[in-house]
């Protein structure tokens, strides 16, 4: 029927339908219906739209025709001891441990779960049909926005749920640790649902980590549904090897009053992005976003964020940071949505990057739409090198060049982990940074 | 403990220094003096290793080492310590963490021992209260939120908790009202010992009225065009530079 027109198929979206209709029955819930009818919808969402390009402007500079072309395996499985985790677990905090996108309880660390606190992992969850812990799994994603959001959810394997009672402070921090083993080649789609009760205040923290090389892809998706009044950090440490591919999307419902806080390190994966969603949905609601990416190589590591103020009286504040070396590149693109009756909207937004080379790249785009007249929004971009001066000023005073550059390396980012209020969280990422200074170039190399 | 001889110097392709001969001594306080654009900065930076300050002819000994061999760190480590006319601002680095890696990588280099937090906390408020230096602006960044003369005076803190054997002074004085020029010149002053000399540069004579030097020199075009005591740094403020025939971009 060569008159007709047919839309061009895409056939990685056929890949991933074939892949559906073969092994569809082997994903957790798969014997309940409500469940197969959300991964079914996100697949004709997936089927209608595509997968995103260029072409869309969210994705304007991360291309992912290369991740396309890649061959991912089955999870490998290696053996993993629970050694290879305690460079990555937090002290004094709830640990989740998921190897290559499975849920490993035998190196988990949930001891017992204070009350107010609940946890399973998603694929427990869906294979239950615990629709109670799941009631808002979906709520946050909108599988119909360019990106690999309505492939995660027709694909979603396991991850974890964490729901926080009304009134209930957790006090240690939530850890999910997500471990590629050595030389995995596999393609893991992770599901992460928060749902934080009225009035709740916890800490989630999520670690992305590879023991040895590895080529897998993560396609990560975290829901966050936050009540009236409530208070959630969410903090991501993605140091997965450079050869993996990272893609994650963070959704974020930010009901009255509550704040939803946000920070993202990023320093592994040959393309990584970080996109957070976040809808300020009442009034009085509040989100700060924050990340670094440090960068090398060829790594391309893309922040992007949308802030929807749809209410009147909120606050977003966005300072994101990236340290380039090598021929690496970072994107940043901010959106902020100011709708018509978001009265008194304060929104800003910083982005500044720190080139070590000449080679690096760093691409920065805000875009911000306001339809209210009452608002105070403010959004600024900066380049630069390290600063020649202050160099000299520090050699001049015995310290060695490696080290005054790694000091002012430090300074430029220090601020963001400084402000971290828990001790333990902070000083993992003060140790993930140092590790990550530890390891760039000599100073004539990056020159 | 230092020998200058011939020393040419370009900075952008530039000649600044076209055959500078000095010798320093130890214990010895040498002022040098000029004009402006005569080379006096660009000596200090030569001598203390920075980047773009490129030496093309001629040699500079201290301590019997070839200092023009060493990286700046190692010359800092060696005992040359540059007081700097524009204190850098330092956004991000704290000032004891500053101080601290400072004093541990000299310690190190030479092969002492690492100075302990509350050692080093102690010797910090000691040396900050000789220098009426209010040690609450240790607490911020690296001279960030400091007034001109408060950066004069961290950089002679800095001096004394180094101990250099030679301190390159670079303009000190400049900008500092006469209460911060005398504190600036008692911490000098304090630093004073047989085995320690300085390099006093300046364009005034009115700082060598606190730092009393042993010798002067007049740079000018490059080189050395006079020296004697501290007589002729006195003649030079009453009649100039052009006594020397020079011209003072800057007479006062």
């Amino acid at each position: 029927m060569t008159s007709s027109v047919q839309p061009l198929t895409d056939p990685v979206v056929e890949k991933y339908r074939a892949q559906y209709a073969a092994k569809g029955s082997e994903l957790p819930g798969s014997a309940r219906d409500w469940v197969n009818s959300l991964r079914n919808q996100a697949l004709s969402a997936l089927s209608r739209n595509g997968l995103p390009t260029r072409r869309v402007e969210s994705w304007k500079y991360t291309d992912l025709r290369n991740l396309h072309r890649a061959e991912f395996a089955a999870a490998a499985g290696a053996e993993v001891t629970a050694a290879d985790l305690t460079p990555y677990k937090l002290e004094d905090a709830y640990v989740a441990v998921f190897v290559d996108g499975q849920y490993a309880p035998a190196f988990s660390d949930l001891g017992d779960l204070p009350e107010g606190l609940s946890f399973s992992s998603m694929a427990d969850a869906l294979a239950l049909g615990n629709e109670e812990l799941l009631a808002d799994l979906g709520e946050a994603v909108d599988v119909e926005l360019p990106g690999l959001g309505a492939l995660n959810t027709a694909l979603m394997q396991d991850g974890g749920v964490c729901r926080i009672a009304d009134n209930v402070s957790v006090e240690k921090p939530i850890q999910l640790i997500f471990v590629s083993t050595e030389n995995s080649s596999a393609e893991i789609h992770l599901r992460n649902l928060i749902g934080a009760g009225a009035n709740s205040n916890a800490t989630v923290m999520q670690s992305y980590v590879s023991l040895g090389a590895s080529t897998g892809f993560c396609n990560v998706v975290t829901e966050a549904v936050l009540e009236q009044g409530a208070n959630l950090r969410n903090v991501t440490h993605q140091v997965q090897s450079g050869t993996a591919w990272h893609i994650g999307l963070t959704s974020a419902q930010i009901k009255r009053d509550a704040h939803f806080e946000s920070f993202v390190l990023s320093s592994g994966g040959r393309l990584s992005r970080n996109e957070i969603r976040v809808r300020l949905g009442g009034e009085g609601a509040d989100c700060t976003l924050n990340g670094i990416a440090l960068v090398r190589d060829r790594q391309h590591c893309d922040n992007t964020t949308d802030v929807d103020h749809a209410k009147s009286h909120c606050h977003s504040s966005q300072v994101y940071k990236n340290v380039l070396d090598d021929r690496s590149h970072t994107v940043f693109q901010g959106r902020v949505h100011v709708a018509p009756d978001a009265q008194k909207t304060d929104a800003h937004q910083m982005n500044r990057n720190l080139l070590l080379s000449r080679n690096a790249q760093a691409d920065s785009k805000p875009e911000l739409i306001i339809h209210a007249d009452d608002v105070k929004c403010s959004h600024g971009a900066t380049v630069g090198d390290l600063d020649q001066e202050a160099l000299f000023y520090l050699q001049s005073r015995g310290i060695d060049a490696v080290t005054a550059r790694n000091m002012m390396v430090q300074a430029f980012a220090a601020e963001l982990v400084e402000a971290m209020p828990n001790d333990s969280i902070r000083s993992y990422l003060e140790t993930a940074m140092s590790s990550w200074l530890e390891t760039l170039n000599s100073v004539e190399e990056a020159a | 403990m230092l020998s200058i001889k011939n020393l040419h110097a370009t900075v952008h392709g530039k000649e600044i220094l076209q055959g500078v001969d000095l010798e320093i001594g130890a214990g010895e306080v040498h002022a040098i003096m000029g004009p402006n654009g005569s080379g006096k900065s660009t000596l200090s930076y030569v001598l203390s290793g920075r980047e773009g300050y490129e030496v093309t002819e001629g040699e500079v000994v201290y301590n019997g080492k070839n200092l023009l061999e060493l990286e700046v760190h190692e010359r800092a480590a060696e005992g040359i310590f540059l007081a700097f006319q524009y204190p850098v601002e330092i956004p991000g680095v704290s000032s004891m963490n500053f101080l601290r890696t400072s004093l541990n990588s000299i310690r190190r280099y030479r092969g002492e021992e690492e100075i302990s937090a509350v050692d080093f906390l102690k010797l910090v408020r000691a040396t900050a209260k000789s220098l009426e230096m209010d040690d609450k602006l240790l607490q911020r960044p690296v001279n960030v939120g400091f007034s001109g003369g408060e950066k004069k005076r961290n950089e002679v803190l800095q001096m004394s908790l180094l101990e250099p054997s030679l301190a390159v002074l670079d303009e000190t004085d400049s900008g500092l009202d006469i209460d911060a020029l005398k504190a600036v010149a008692d911490g000098v002053n304090a630093l004073r010992a047989p085995d320690r000399s300085s390099l006093v540069i300046t364009h005034y004579q009115r700082l060598l009225s606190y730092i009393v030097p042993d010798f002067v020199h007049v740079l000018a075009d490059g080189k050395i065009a006079a020296s004697g005591d501290k007589e002729l740094a006195l003649e030079l403020e009453k009649n100039g530079y052009a006594m020397l025939g020079l011209e003072d971009t800057e007479a006062a």
